[in-house]
């Protein structure tokens, strides 16, 4: 059997149908050409699934992913990838976490799980190195992810990490998340409503095989180097307050959506702020596993309610708290720490709340106003209506598919106002201030998603005047999906992204350190593209046409509310320039299909041809 | 110097006494180590990036070898500067004018 250093070179099967699993051996040449992590999930995914699947269907593949780097123990390395179809936009979807399970999974001696089919009654998977056990376990039927894992764990013993899924993923609501380690989540695109649909509550998973490195003593410097450099300027944001930082500083520049995306700035924005939490709620900060930087803080509650503590990072602060018109940090802390005891996606958690509650309000949703008084600013109702979706009981069964099929299903144009891309919630970055984000945002292959590029960055530099558009965003964007790709599949937590001189230089250098190629720049930044070039292959395959690639109508429809620019908005032929120059920029088609020529250029041949008629 | 009080009705003979200062806005570490969101710079004549920081360490040496570069001529790597919450500078000798606000946050943009 095939064995690279850094590698495995192979994927377990499992059909939860049967009970059995098998080994595939995975090429020296995909290796190469993905990398790991969600590269090497998207061309896995391209192979495995079959096509126009139902991704809540037994046939859908979940796959969990790890990558060269895992089980090194060079700082943030630890993270694996859960790629899949997704139950909300029916296109590619995928997920990363920071958790032990990664050097756990790799430690059986695979580089991928690849799980099918689905179990007749709740069970989890149980791997030790190649072998696996199906097990019954209906004493977790809708165990929050905390008991879950403890409860596993007393079971098979400690040294098993588990991924496991909550209520919401079990009840298969669309944007439910995969939980491990105590609560580090891969939580957008349905992962978890996947497993739910295979009544998998959870896997665990123990293991003893060692990977070889092919140059061990320079591995150790970079250990080093990376450890010194993960300590200094390039995270320094992550180190001291974390991401909820971004709460004052996205209200000043006008970009933190607001009361479902109508404004761009809030009133409340100071008291849920990264400061005003850090001197009123702190209570400590941690590190996810083999990570330096330590960009886990975490809050509790202060009022006389029941006390609760948990991470807050920027998405949930915006999603469950601006966007909702919330200021009451207790009331985000409680409903954010609830989402991921639920294992809910925060983000689609708090998009589809914020329809919700703008539905209400302009006198659709009627029938469950008994039940729910929703209104922008209360959040007496957000406990229980979080629960509700979880439960999928009344409104909460109608909000648990998503702001897609819930404002198809009511109508009355209240799809204008579903804050969306292909399905899936929009992030808290307001297009409309942030032109090159905009243009991301529409074209991302995974949906609404502001981490498959990291285009916000050139809207944050001279690089660009974020509030107007220029000919030049399409090559950015392209770049930074390209550049992301690379971090995805190699993992390098996006943290880190900025402690590097030269990343793609000391990626390759890493890269080469632990395999023993000789991969150069230029091979890597092709790498990228074939990357994203095999998710758009996976996306048109399962249905995607140019419409796709748009943003929620009211971007275009309503004109920014701001303190200092009225006139703040995103026309629709704007947009559709700098989509077009996106596709030139990737050499693609006119209407964004691949041409032969790049299928050709790229050694996509294979991944196309799983779909397709041949490409020689 | 003024700092975090309610200024912006405050005027002088009709005029808005905000045109007489710079205005700079911090966040983050820069927010938690000296306590205020928003420092007044008094300034009746253009002046440049360099000069406003050096001015900003006079007055919050705190911030120096943490926010501000040791040399007290520009910002840590770890910071970015915005003039009036639009453009990005990088140019230490920008010229900024009273009434001009001058931010200073992360420049880890990510969330």
């Amino acid at each position: 059997m095939f064995k690279r250093s850094g590698y495995h070179g192979i994927a377990m099967i499992v059909d939860l149908d049967t009970g059995a699993s098998s080994l595939e051996t995975i090429p020296e040449t995909i290796l190469r050409q993905y990398l790991g992590g969600t590269g090497l999930g998207a061309y896995l995914l391209n192979k495995y699934c079959p096509i126009n699947t139902d991704p809540l269907g037994p046939e859908n593949p979940l796959i969990f992913v790890t990558s060269p780097l895992v089980g090194t123990k060079i700082t943030t390395s630890s993270k694996f990838a859960i790629v899949t179809k997704s139950p909300l936009t029916g296109f590619i979807g995928d997920s990363l976490a920071s958790s032990y399970l990664a050097t756990e999974l790799k430690s059986c001696g695979f580089d991928a799980l690849i799980i099918k089919g689905s179990c007749d009654r709740l069970s989890v998977l149980k791997i030790e190195n190649h072998k696996i056990k199906l097990i019954e376990m209906k004493e977790l039927t809708l165990k929050d992810v905390t008991d879950t894992e403890n409860k596993i764990k007393n079971t098979f013993g400690k040294e098993y990490k588990v991924a496991c899924i909550g209520p919401a993923g079990e009840n298969i609501v669309r944007y439910a998340s995969i939980s491990s380690d105590g609560g580090r989540q891969a939580g957008r695109t349905g992962v978890g409503a996947v497993m739910g649909s295979k009544n998998l509550k959870a896997i665990a998973v123990k293991g003893s095989q060692h990977t070889e490195v092919n140059d061990p003593e320079k591995l150790d410097q970079i250990r080093l180097d990376m450890a010194k450099k993960s300590m200094g300027f390039g995270t320094e944001k992550y180190r001291t307050l974390g991401t909820i930082s971004n709460i004052s500083v996205f209200n000043r520049l006008e970009i933190l959506p607001t009361n479902n995306f109508q404004f761009a700035s809030f009133k409340g924005a100071d008291s849920i702020s990264g400061e005003k939490l850090h001197s009123q709620n702190y209570s400590g900060n941690a590190h996810c596993a083999n990570c330096t930087i330590g960009c886990q803080h975490f809050m509790s509650t202060n009022d006389s309610g029941e006390s609760t503590t948990g991470r807050i990072e920027y998405e949930s602060g915006f999603a469950l708290g601006s966007l909702l018109g919330i200021s009451d940090p207790n009331m985000l802390i409680r409903a954010s720490v609830l989402c991921d005891k639920l294992g809910l996606d925060t983000i689609s958690t708090g998009v589809t709340i914020a329809w919700a509650i703008e539905t209400m309000d302009r006198g659709l949703l009627t029938q469950y106003s008994a039940d729910h008084k929703l209104s922008f600013g209360d959040g007496a109702s957000l406990i229980a209506l979080i629960k509700s979706i979880s439960d999928r009981k009344g409104l909460g069964d109608l909000l648990a598919d998503g702001t897609m099929r819930a404002s198809k299903k009511i109508g009355n144009n209240s799809e204008e106002w579903a804050m969306h891309v292909k399905g899936l919630e929009m992030p808290g970055y307001e297009p409309r201030g942030l032109k090159t984000m905009a243009l991301a945002l529409a074209v991302s292959t995974r949906g609404a998603c502001h981490n498959r590029s990291s285009a916000y960055e050139a809207d944050f530099s001279e690089k660009v005047d974020r509030q107007q558009i220029s000919e030049d965003r399409g090559t950015i964007t392209a770049q930074s999906e390209d550049f992301s790709a690379i971090i995805d599949s190699m993992i390098w937590c996006k943290f880190i992204r900025k402690a590097f001189n030269n990343f793609y230089q000391e990626s390759v250098e890493v890269l080469n350190c632990i395999t023993g190629w000789d991969v150069t720049i230029e091979e890597l930044i092709k790498t990228g593209e074939r990357i994203n070039n095999s998710k758009k292959l996976f996306n048109i395959r399962e249905g995607w046409e140019r419409s796709d690639d748009k943003l929620p109508r009211r971007i275009f429809q309503d004109k920014l509310h701001t303190d200092s620019n009225e006139n703040l908005s995103l026309s629709e032929q704007d947009l559709n320039k700098m989509i077009e120059s996106y596709y030139n920029a990737r050499d693609w088609n006119q209407d964004g299909t691949i041409p032969d020529s790049k299928i050709i250029e790229l050694d996509l041949a294979q991944v196309f041809n799983s779909a397709h008629q041949e490409i020689q | 110097m003024m700092d975090d009080r309610n200024y912006k009705n405050i005027s002088v003979n009709n005029k808005s006494i905000i045109e007489d200062f710079i205005t700079i806005e911090l966040f983050g570490t820069a927010r938690l180590l000296t306590g205020k969101s928003k420092i007044l710079l008094t300034c009746l004549e253009p002046t440049n990036i360099s000069k406003v920081l050096r001015k900003l360490s006079d007055i919050e040496p705190k911030l120096v070898g943490i926010v501000i570069s040791n040399d007290r001529n520009s910002l840590i790597e770890s910071f970015v500067l915005n003039l009036n919450g639009d453009r990005f500078i990088t140019n230490m000798d920008e010229v900024v004018d009273p009434g001009e606000n001058v931010l200073i946050f992360s420049s880890q943009s990510g969330g």
